[in-house]
């Protein structure tokens, strides 16, 4: 790098605040799957709605019920089988982010990027 | 929409005086393949270059949208994409969309018939937001990326796009945004106001926020899927961001 290359690199910021922005937009963006026809949007609310048809009333219970998709269709909706796509999806994100956040606390300068 | 379906892309590519846009489009197309294995489609007035064996519908070149003193603005076929698509469900992304992941997938295997890019996410001021269209503040939609099905909703909605882009002046009267220049994005925003019950139903993605890499940003560098890129706040500031699919607007920085 020449001095003004150098001095160009010195004056330059970085706003920790909008990296970590821009990395919870990427894994927000991932978190959707399809199911019988319809998209989901993975929530900790809808894993626990789904794995609320197990709780000691609905032990055995082994049906279907009928849920608005992201695009507010309804699709029928086989609980344990839903739960178990998004809980994979929200494993395989998380771990990504995690990942990906540990990568991120090590730059603490633009020079770094 | 059942998965065994004719899905495929289009992207529409004319070049002007100063940019070839079917370069562009062919990089797109690449992404599109790469990301999402569908087939994709250029529309396009160019017989001879290299599409990288995409497919090729060749049209005449359309009208201008607008023009300054070097160069004419060629866009206004977006409509027209309902007729020209040989697929069921179409995805629409300009040439200047670049695919950096599958995120779109689960959207192309929904359910819905009709959608189009709504909300946008800056990668400058790390808001996400949804414009508002002129004085008359409706929803304002982008058309930069839109799945449909051929179906007759889909229909209704490019034909009444077609009818509000044959009488933008009218409109752009009566919703109060300018007439100059001439922008699908006003065009569907109208249709989809109008067609959807006057803002009653909302054809946006979900979930699916569009990454405007606009002119605030100047990109130092576009390699993996990641952008670093430089822009000014209080003072100059650097960032990346990767892991998105990119709206990259300034195209004079891709050469």
């Amino acid at each position: 790098m020449n001095t003004e290359e150098l001095r160009d690199a010195a004056r330059v910021a970085y706003d920790r605040e909008l990296a970590k922005q821009n990395i919870n937009t990427a894994i927000e963006s991932r978190m959707t799957v399809n199911y019988g026809g319809g998209m989901f949007i993975v929530t900790q609310e809808l894993i626990a709605f789904l794995h609320s048809w197990f709780g000691p009333n609905w032990k055995d219970w082994d049906g279907v019920i009928y849920m608005m998709d992201a695009y507010d269709v309804p699709v029928k909706v086989i609980p344990h089988e839903l739960l178990y796509i998004c809980q994979r999806r929200w494993w395989e994100v998380m771990n990504e982010f995690a990942a990906e956040y540990e990568e991120f606390t090590k730059i603490r300068n633009a020079k770094q990027l | 929409m059942p998965n065994n379906s004719n899905i495929g892309c289009l992207i529409a590519a004319f070049d002007n005086e100063n940019h070839i846009y079917f370069d562009m489009a062919v990089m797109a197309a690449d992404r599109v393949a790469r990301h999402l294995k569908i087939p994709v489609t250029i529309v396009t007035d160019r017989v001879e270059g290299d599409s990288h064996k995409h497919q090729r519908i060749i049209t005449e070149k359309p009208g201008g949208n607008w023009r300054n003193d070097s160069s004419t603005w060629r866009n206004l076929i977006r409509t027209q994409l309902y007729d020209l698509s040989p697929y069921d469900r179409t995805l629409i992304i300009d040439g200047d969309y670049f695919l950096c992941t599958s995120n779109l997938l689960p959207h192309l295997n929904g359910s819905s018939d009709f959608i189009m890019t709504k909300q946008v996410y800056s990668p400058v001021n790390r808001r996400t937001e949804t414009f508002k269209l002129g004085n008359t503040q409706i929803d304002m939609y982008w058309a930069t990326v839109c799945i449909f099905n051929k179906c007759e909703e889909s229909r209704r909605i490019f034909e009444m796009a077609k009818h509000v882009q044959e009488h933008y002046e009218y409109y752009s009267v009566i919703y109060e945004y300018r007439r100059v220049p001439i922008r699908n994005d006003f065009i569907f925003s109208v249709a989809l106001h109008l067609m959807g019950g006057y803002g009653m139903k909302d054809y946006g993605f979900k979930n699916y926020p569009l990454i405007n890499c606009d002119s605030l940003m100047d990109y130092d560098r576009f390699e993996d899927d990641k952008l670093v890129y430089r822009y000014v706040s209080d003072k100059l500031y650097a960032n990346s961001i990767s892991g998105v699919d990119l709206h990259l607007m300034n195209k004079d920085q891709l050469q």
